[in-house]
């Protein structure tokens, strides 16, 4: 039996990431939860530019986790030459502390310079954050009945907040 | 805004409360069947204390 792994840190993963000075965003789950809806979430999903210059931060900010492939826990991420690496559209990333996924483009918005983000503070480090109107939009791209259900609460917030 | 005695809450009464809510996406939350008063009371946690609270979640299902 495989050993068992310790919980999901998020802020852990986040402040790592920050202080290598990582260019990414939040998507997925924990952007909707930061943007207050009540559906929880496990891993930590983001976008980000897939130039060697950030792929070396990633490296460096996962440097000691034991980081590897979700679908190949036998290979290591530090193992994989940065030209292969640069080829990925997304890494799912199994660490010490936590999954980690890393999209090269958001599906239906686009790659990393054309998504919208908003700076928000969530705990030791300000992260970007991808806004509730981009995140409206992937999560209405979505057929799961989860997403659908963020999708709504996260409109339902939209609202509340054009109402001030 | 109707009140109720708690005693006498159930789910239909609950989803009954939730009509209060009168804005559109509100109300289309309600139907789907989101608490609207957890909703409500979570976006009066600042993005810090939502992330915290996540932390704990995550903690509390050993994940």
């Amino acid at each position: 039996m495989p050993p068992r792994k310790p919980p999901q840190r998020n802020l852990a993963l986040l402040e790592r990431l920050t202080d290598a000075g990582v260019e990414f965003c939040i998507i997925g789950g924990l952007a909707a939860v930061l943007h207050g809806a009540t559906r929880a979430t496990i891993d930590l999903d983001i976008a980000a530019p897939f130039t060697e210059e950030n792929l070396k931060r990633l490296l460096s900010a996962l440097a000691g986790l034991d980081a590897r492939h979700v679908a190949r826990p036998d290979l290591r991420l530090v193992d994989e030459p940065l030209d292969r690496l640069l080829t990925f559209r997304l890494l799912l990333i199994l660490t010490d502390i936590g999954r980690l996924d890393v999209l090269r483009e958001v599906t239906p918005l686009g790659e990393y310079p054309v998504l919208h983000t908003v700076e928000i503070d969530v705990g030791p480090r300000p992260c970007k954050v991808l806004d509730i109107d981009d995140l409206i939009a992937v999560k209405r791209s979505l057929t799961r009945p989860q997403d659908v259900e963020v999708a709504i609460q996260l409109e339902a917030i939209r609202e509340r907040l054009r109402r001030g | 805004v109707e009140r109720i005695d708690p005693a006498e809450l159930d789910f239909e009464s609950f989803a009954r409360l939730q009509t209060q809510f009168r804005e559109p996406a509100w109300r289309a939350a309600a139907a789907h069947g989101v608490d609207l008063f957890l909703l409500e009371q979570n976006l009066e946690l600042t993005p810090a204390e939502r992330m915290q609270q996540h932390e704990e979640l995550l903690r509390l299902m050993g994940r």
